[in-house]
Order: C-alpha cells, then structure tokens, then sequence
C-alpha cells in the first residue's frame, strides 16, 4: 500500500498539534510541544532509551546505549551550567535535595522500570508506540505519580539534607568539570564491564544523544527549567481525579498555591504536560510513519498484565516520591549540577539489578504459561 | 480479542493519543479559559522574568 497519503496525514497531525497548541495557548507553549515532539521522534525513531541500556550492559555486556546516554547528559551539562549561571533568574536547573526517601523511592523506580521495561520517558514513548504494556503501565504511572503527590510530604519528613548543587560546591565552570569527569569516570567502568564491539555507540546512537542534548537545552531556554516528565502525569491524575469529584483543595500538596494555579490552569500552560503529549504524539507519529510497524509485545498472562499495572503505578509513585525519574532527576538533574541526580542514579541502577532478575519470574509469557510455566 | 490476540501496534497507539484527546477535553471542561493576553513571552530567556512552572524535583 502506498504509505505517502498516511504519511502527508500524520505531517498534518503534527502540525496540527504544534499550531493547535499555538493558537490556543500561544508561541511558548507551541515551542514547548515541537521540543516534545522531537523527543519523541528522536526517542523512537533513533530507539535512544534509558532502561534498555541500563538491562543490557548486564545481561549482554552491551555498554553502547548506557555510554550514549552519558554522552547526552554530558552534551546538556555544557550548555546548561554556563546559561544557568549566566541567567541565574529566568532559568532554574533541575535541583533537589537528597532524602532518605528520596534514595528508597529511586531504588524502587529502577527494580520497576525493569518490570514494565520503560522509565518516565520510556513509558510515554512505548505506550505512543503502540506498545500494549506500556498504555497499561501508563494509566498506572499516572495514578502512582498523582497518589504519590498525596503522601510527598510525609515521605519528605523522613530525613531530607540540605540542597547540594555542584555549583555551589565548585563554582559553575568547577561543577561542570566535575559533572564531566564523573560521566568519563562511569563511561570508563562501563568500557570495563562491555564486551568488544559494544562498547562504543554507533552512529545512530550518537545522534540520538547529541539531539537529545540539544532538545533538553532548547527545553532549559524556552521553559526556564529543565526537561521534566513526572510531574505532568502527576497533574495528569489530579486532573481526572478532581473531574470525578475529588476535592483536593485540604491536600499539602495541591493546596501549595503553586500546585493549585496548576490544577486550575489549562494543561496546555503546564511545561511538562506539553512536552509529555508531544512525546506521545512523536513516538505514534514515527510507528505509524514507518512502513511496517514494529511486531506488537507477545502475549502475557493475565496475572502478568495485574502485575503491570500495579508496576506501573508503584513507578508512578516512587518517581514523585523520588523527586524526579530518568529525566528529572538523572538526566536534567545531573545535566544542571544537582546531587540528588547522581545518588539517584546509584540507588536507581542498584533497583535495575533487582528488577532484572525479578522480571522473568513475574512478568510470564502466555505461551509458556499454558504449557505449563505459569504460576 | 483475547490475551493471547493483542491488538496491534497502530491501533494501541491510536488509543494512547486519543486517551491524550480524551485528557485535553475532560481539562478544557474544567480549566480557566487560557488568556492570550497573560501568555508568557515565547523563550524564557531574556523575557527578565522568573520560571514559575512547576517541576518534579520540586517538592
């Protein structure tokens, strides 16, 4: 079949999106959905993802996607450290403080992430694939994310340090050296551990990161704050639980005046709800643009898709519990000097460990569970 | 359609976005008009003015 006239039409649903939102919200929040858009173009049509590499490097010695991630991280930093001390009052990197909760919130979001085999960005993604998991991970994720707005602050009052920016510890140009020798440092252990001929990323991974790296700076420009993905799903399900008459004016959280202007603006003013629908959008875009849309997830058992709902709303919850997912908090948090990025990424990556051995034993194929394998 | 007869790609995707259709509409309904006089200027930088947007690393 003649693939142009879909073709023409998703070019048309593209921009149809980026004037839509022009028209009714204005020219910032129309940039902010083509920067979505280009994520999710990039993170599909490139196939640039967080939790694949981070599966791969230990189950095949494969270092390549997990080097290319460093190098997007790296690429932002250099951009992101000078403008944010340049224009310390319109742009606000992605800071937060470490927490005892925090670090148990990041380790859960790795363990699983690893079950439902996609993070914050991943889900969106997967799930504007076509991905059948990732649509019943993202309901989830958008409840876990919104409950676990209801509950931040008691985990917050579990022990949370001052904040600590590599900034203020170093000066900008110092926390940028810094934050580029620890990417080098973690870039080396991962040569170490890959395997010859998966060690360096190929082309096509190197452009996905360095247009990774230019969408998460032109993000920092235009909204004044670094690339983010949780808090929008979080809005997302306070959204649709206020719609089905929940009052949540009483909530610490959504009762902050900042949080309440939330609830009561229009998602198409919210920065992370923008860049959220334009990866959904980017990714189906790019499924639908290729000629043969990739073969659908097999099969799983109906335990198994139980399990992916609740994995999904346990992701959405430890992500806000955990001040951010793979994208606030690791990639925009160690891009911008935060250390919470950084311990987040070690007590994330220690949860991926668990969650790769969990995953065979929770998530059963249907085949081998009707010939015996399931529980 | 049983569990063992997933739907396939273009139509899971075509439900993510119109769940993304459904979302805007149930907001539209429950949302302030947006003013288009209040739209903040097009690039945060050099507009002089403070990020006011909300971010999930802030508690």
């Amino acid at each position: 079949m003649n693939p142009a006239p879909r073709r023409a039409g998703l070019l048309l649903l593209a921009l149809g999106l980026v004037f839509g939102t022009f028209a009714m919200a204005g020219p910032r929040a129309a940039l902010l959905m083509l920067v979505g858009l280009g994520f999710g173009l990039t993170l599909e049509g490139l196939r640039f993802g967080f939790t694949g590499p981070w599966r791969t490097i230990v189950t095949e010695r494969d270092g390549r996607g997990l080097v290319a991630q460093f190098l997007a991280i790296g690429l932002t930093a250099v951009c992101a450290f000078p403008l944010l001390a340049s224009f310390p009052t319109e742009l606000n990197g992605a800071h937060a403080p470490v927490g005892i909760a925090m670090i148990v919130a990041a380790f859960v979001f790795g363990m699983t992430m690893q079950l439902v085999l996609g993070c914050g960005s991943g889900t969106l993604v997967n799930a504007g694939s076509g991905n059948a998991i990732a649509l019943v991970a993202l309901l989830g994720f958008i409840a876990g994310s919104f409950f676990g707005t209801l509950h931040l602050g008691w985990w917050q009052s579990f022990g949370v340090l001052p904040l600590i920016t590599l900034q203020d510890q170093f000066g900008s140009g110092g926390g940028l050296a810094v934050t580029l020798l620890g990417l080098g440092a973690l870039a080396m252990l991962v040569q170490r551990r890959a395997a010859p001929g998966k060690r360096l990323p190929p082309r096509r991974l190197l452009l996905a990161a360095a247009l990774i790296a230019g969408l998460a700076v032109l993000n920092l420009v235009i909204a004044g704050q670094s690339w983010g993905v949780v808090y929008g799903l979080g809005l997302w399900g306070a959204k649709l639980a206020t719609a089905a008459g929940a009052d949540l004016a009483g909530n610490a959280f959504w009762g902050a005046p900042a949080h309440a202007e939330r609830l009561v603006q229009s998602l198409l003013t919210d920065v992370t709800s923008l860049t959220n629908i334009g990866l959904i959008a980017g990714a189906f875009v790019v499924m639908r643009w290729r000629a043969e849309p990739d073969p659908q997830v097999a099969p799983i058992t109906a335990r198994s898709w139980a399990i992916v709902l609740v994995a999904g709303v346990v992701l959405g919850y430890s992500a806000r519990v955990a001040l951010g997912c793979n994208v606030g908090a690791f990639f925009s948090g160690v891009s911008t000097g935060s250390l919470h990025g950084w311990v987040w990424f070690v007590a994330a990556f220690g949860g991926s460990l668990l969650g790769i051995r969990l995953r065979p034993r929770l998530l059963l194929p249907l085949v081998a569970a009707s010939q015996g394998g399931g529980r | 359609m049983s569990l063992a007869n997933l739907p396939g790609r273009p139509l899971v995707g075509s439900l993510s976005m119109v769940f993304v259709l459904v979302l805007l509409l149930v907001d539209h309904g429950q949302s302030r008009p947006i003013n288009p006089y209040q739209a903040p200027a097009p690039v945060a930088l050099g507009s002089g003015v403070a990020p006011t947007a909300a971010h999930c690393t802030a508690p």
